[in-house]
């Protein structure tokens, strides 16, 4: 008795206002905060990487395969934060075997599927065809191994099949960029399409997502060029850097002004579920809205970058600046997922009251679960790194030309 | 055809018959029969045995109770969501000799606070009660930890709700 009175007024404090009993308990956490934000990186990186293949940016070529890679390193675990947030590992292959047809949500796993194989795997695989042949002859071990299983058995190299590869490769590219759109568009329109939410029904959320998946996607790409760089104690491309960030420039333009106009629209129309959605935003998601989502994360990277479209401050100081912005926008992203996915829980839908969102630390649902997840990917990024590394591939390329 | 593009789908048609395969193994066999389940769910489901009783079968030995019942605001309520699941207990008292009851077929007679609190359990998101309703959903609350909160000495237990109140009929 004592227990279930200790327990229920336990919840009753974080309660504020009306609330009704199945709202007190906020069911999606951080893990479902960073779903969206790592398959946003997916995208967004894969959307750097068609600059250069298909927009012809040629400047971009040094990150170019590294960002095919990161968006593979970061794709192959986007599942892994619904698998743990659901807590049933075992039963996770039915979404794939008995899906369905009617339910958007189960559907992400042909989604996931398609963009996987047909996409990612499929262009890297014809972009690094002849090289994993030529590094197949001298590699040893594991790698030689890795090498052997991943070419498939495949070792012509003759100029005609380089030129399908090139080809296959090139219109690849053109099915994943719409296919990219799709994968994020669709983390949008699962919450754009939950008509009883009134801070997440627009039509405008799948749109708002896919802007900044591409910002934060580029960011990551930008802030790994860097690191990376670092790592194999060369100097990062100055002018790739340059066009990332112009580009940078011109997406978070579009991402703001798209999230302005839904607030805007919002505002302007002010339903019935304005007066609550207006106390959210300026009470429980102050800080991260305001200071982290908009102030840290858009408005100091896109002024700083407005400035350098004039000015442009000496190389060195310019790349500090690069790499303190892409973890800015990273960082501000990250709230914006945030903003949308808790912020959404946070107030009854009877307009009248608002829970809490607490979490721990440690625990199936923690905050170092959900650091685990997003650490993942750049372990397996070093493992791809190691594996298939670009630089070693730019080198060969030129002396194939000279 | 390039070499390539035939190992290519090699590979995906090995990934497919691997797919195709672990559905044939995977799906239960009667899933879709009757719709987005699987079908021998209902017969696995009606295998259960009944535990309930029902009111009716209650009257049979206790129609006085059941009349009380009936008056009082707690008119509407299932004899059984208080009392336990009867099934046996009514079995045994058609069967046998019903004043020979074995305990393990007794029913419960909750007295504790807990019981009562369950639904009367301040809970501040639902309707408050009135009075003058005749909303019979209207569920009078109270702080069922604070109210009436008297501690006999002897027992060092806090007063019961069915020391006050008649609990057949409120």
């Amino acid at each position: 008795m004592e227990h279930h009175f200790q327990r229920l007024y336990e919840v009753l404090t974080q309660v504020q206002g009306f609330i009704y009993p199945n709202e007190v308990e906020l069911y999606w956490s951080v893990l479902i905060v960073l779903y969206p934000y790592i398959t946003g990186l997916v995208a967004g990186a894969f959307i750097l990487a068609s600059l250069e293949r298909v927009f012809n940016v040629k400047v971009l070529k040094p990150t170019y395969h590294l960002a095919l890679l990161t968006a593979l390193a970061f794709l192959l675990i986007a599942v892994m934060p619904l698998v743990s947030h659901l807590g049933q590992p075992l039963r996770a292959y039915e979404i794939m075997m008995t899906p369905n047809p009617q339910s958007a949500m189960a559907i992400f796993g042909f989604v996931y599927l398609w963009y996987l194989m047909v996409v990612l795997l499929l262009e890297i695989w014809f972009d690094y065809r002849r090289d994993m042949i030529l590094w197949l002859q001298t590699a040893k071990g594991f790698k030689r191994l890795m090498y052997q299983v991943l070419t498939l058995g495949s070792r012509d190299i003759s100029p005609k099949a380089l030129r399908f590869d090139d080809k296959a490769g090139y219109i690849i590219t053109i099915i994943g960029i719409p296919s990219a759109f799709l994968l994020h568009g669709y983390v949008g329109f699962i919450f754009g399409s939950i008509k009883a939410n009134p801070w997440w029904s627009s039509v405008l959320m799948p749109v708002i997502f896919l802007f900044s998946a591409m910002v934060s996607g580029i960011a990551l790409v930008m802030m790994i060029y860097m690191v990376v760089s670092r790592f194999r104690k060369v100097v990062s491309d100055i002018n790739a850097l340059d066009t990332i960030a112009k580009f940078l420039f011109y997406i978070l333009i579009m991402d703001f002004a798209l999230e302005a106009l839904d607030q805007v629209h919002r505002i302007y129309e002010a339903e019935e579920s304005f007066d609550i959605l207006h106390l959210l935003v300026n009470g429980k998601l102050f800080t991260s809205m305001f200071i982290f989502q908009i102030f840290l994360g858009t408005l100091v990277p896109l002024a700083t970058l407005a400035v350098f479209q004039f000015y442009k401050p000496a190389v060195k100081i310019r790349r500090a600046i690069y790499f303190t912005i892409s973890i800015l926008v990273l960082f501000g992203i990250f709230f914006m997922r945030w903003n949308v996915v808790i912020g959404g829980q946070l107030f009854s839908k009877s307009f009248y009251g608002f829970t809490a969102y607490k979490n721990q630390f440690i625990g199936a649902e923690g905050y170092l679960m959900a650091w685990f997840w997003f650490l993942i990917p750049f372990a397996i990024l070093a493992f791809l790194l190691w594996l298939l590394p670009p630089w070693k591939k730019v080198e060969e390329l030129e002396e194939d030309t000279a | 055809m390039p070499d390539q593009i035939k190992r290519l789908l090699v590979a995906f048609a090995i990934f497919i018959a691997i797919f195709l395969l672990a559905r044939f193994l995977l799906i239960p066999a009667s899933f879709g029969e009757l719709g987005h389940f699987r079908a021998d769910a209902m017969d696995d489901i009606a295998a259960y045995h009944p535990q309930h009783a029902g009111r009716e079968a209650c009257k049979e030995c206790h129609d006085d109770v059941v009349e009380e019942l009936s008056y009082g605001s707690h008119s509407t309520l299932a004899c059984e969501g208080c009392h336990g699941p009867a099934l046996k207990h009514a079995m045994y008292s058609a069967s046998a000799d019903p004043g020979n009851y074995p305990d393990s077929l007794k029913l419960r007679r909750p007295v504790e606070r807990e019981t009562c609190a369950r639904c009367h359990d301040l809970n501040p998101s639902r309707v408050k009660f009135k009075a003058d309703s005749t909303d019979i959903s209207m569920v009078r609350m109270v702080n069922v930890n604070e109210h009436n909160h008297f501690i006999y000495e002897e027992t060092n237990e806090l007063i019961r709700c069915v020391e006050c109140h008649y609990s057949h009929s409120p």
